[in-house]
C-alpha cells in the first residue's frame, strides 16, 4: 500500500500549493484532433487521405488496448495470482504438527 | 481464478464418507495438485489474452506510424504519439481515483494531515481508522442527542490524543 499512499501524499502537497493534479481527457483529445486535421489538410491525393484515414481510424479503435492490457492482466490478474499462489505456501499439517508437538 | 479453493489443512484420515460404500479413488492431495495445475494453466490462458491485446495495438500504431513517415516525411515520433493519445482506458482509473481521494481528503485537514506524514502506508491506515472510529463514535453520541453530524476537523483534537494514547491498538488493516 506504500505507493498509491505515497502518491496520495505527493497529490495532497501539490493540491496545497494550488496546483492541478488530473490529466485533462479534454484538453488532450483537442489537442489530438487539432494535429490530425492539420497534418490531414496537407495531404493532396484523395488515396493518400484514404489511407491516413484507415489506418488512423484503426489505431483509435484499438489503442485503448496498448494501455488496457496492462490493467486488466499485469494489474488485476496478478494482484489475484499472487493472492491465491500465496495459499499453497502454508503448510496443510502445520496445525497437526503443533499439536503433535504439544 | 478467485474462486479456486486451496485447502488449509489437510484432515489427519480421508473421511468415512470418501471410502465407505465404496472409495471415491482420491484424497485432498490431489485436489491441491489439481488447482495448481489449473491456477497454473489459467496465468498462460489470461497471458494468451495479454498478447492478444498488445500485438494487435502494436500492429495498429506500426501501420499507423508507417503511414504517417510516408506521408510526412520527417515527422516527429512524439507528434505520432499525440495523434493517438487521449483514450479513456481504465489503465488510467487508478490514478484518477487516487486524484479524486486526495481531493476529498484535502477538504478535511484531519485526513490529509495522516496522508502527509512521512510514515509507511500501514502507520497512516490505522491512524485513517482511528480517527474514523473517533469520528463514528461522535457522531452516534451527537446523533443520539441532536442528530446533527460532525467533520473531522471536529474531531481532529480527539483523534490526536488518541493516536498518542493508543499504540496498543490493533486496529484491521484490511
Amino acid at each position: 500500500m506504500d505507493v498509491p499512499f505515497s502518491y496520495m501524499k505527493s497529490y495532497v502537497e501539490r493540491l496545497e500549493k494550488g496546483e492541478k493534479i488530473e490529466r485533462s481527457l479534454t484538453a488532450i483529445s483537442e489537442e489530438r484532433d487539432r494535429i490530425v486535421k492539420e497534418y490531414r489538410s496537407l495531404i493532396k491525393s484523395d488515396e493518400d487521405r484514404k489511407s491516413f484515414d484507415d489506418a488512423y481510424n484503426v489505431v483509435r479503435a484499438i489503442y485503448r488496448y496498448a494501455e488496457d492490457h496492462l490493467f486488466w492482466v499485469e494489474h488485476w490478474l496478478h494482484t489475484i495470482w499472487f493472492e491465491k499462489i500465496r495459499q499453497f505456501r502454508r503448510d496443510p499439517y502445520e496445525v497437526r504438527r503443533a499439536e503433535e508437538a504439544r | 481464478m478467485e474462486s479456486l479453493k486451496i485447502p488449509e489443512e489437510f484432515s489427519q484420515f480421508v473421511p468415512e464418507e470418501q471410502v465407505i460404500p465404496s472409495p471415491r479413488g482420491y484424497t485432498e492431495a490431489y485436489e491441491l495438485i489439481e488447482t495448481f495445475n489449473t491456477i497454473t494453466s489459467q496465468m498462460f490462458k489470461a497471458w494468451q489474452f495479454h498478447f492478444q491485446y498488445l500485438n494487435l495495438a502494436y500492429l495498429a500504431y506500426l501501420m499507423f506510424i508507417d503511414t504517417a513517415r510516408k506521408l510526412f516525411p520527417g515527422i516527429k515520433e512524439s507528434t505520432i504519439g499525440k495523434m493517438v493519445a487521449g483514450a479513456d482506458v481504465s489503465m488510467f482509473r487508478p490514478e484518477e481515483e487516487l486524484c479524486r481521494l486526495s481531493r476529498l481528503a484535502i477538504a478535511q485537514p484531519p485526513v490529509s494531515n495522516i496522508l502527509k506524514k512521512d510514515i509507511p502506508a500501514e502507520e497512516k491506515i490505522k491512524e485513517l481508522n482511528i480517527l474514523m472510529l473517533a469520528w463514528n463514535g461522535l457522531n452516534s453520541w451527537r446523533g443520539s442527542r441532536t442528530r446533527g453530524s460532525t467533520s473531522p476537523a471536529e474531531v481532529d483534537g480527539i483523534t490526536t490524543r488518541a493516536v498518542g494514547s493508543t499504540k496498543w491498538m490493533s486496529l484491521s488493516v484490511t
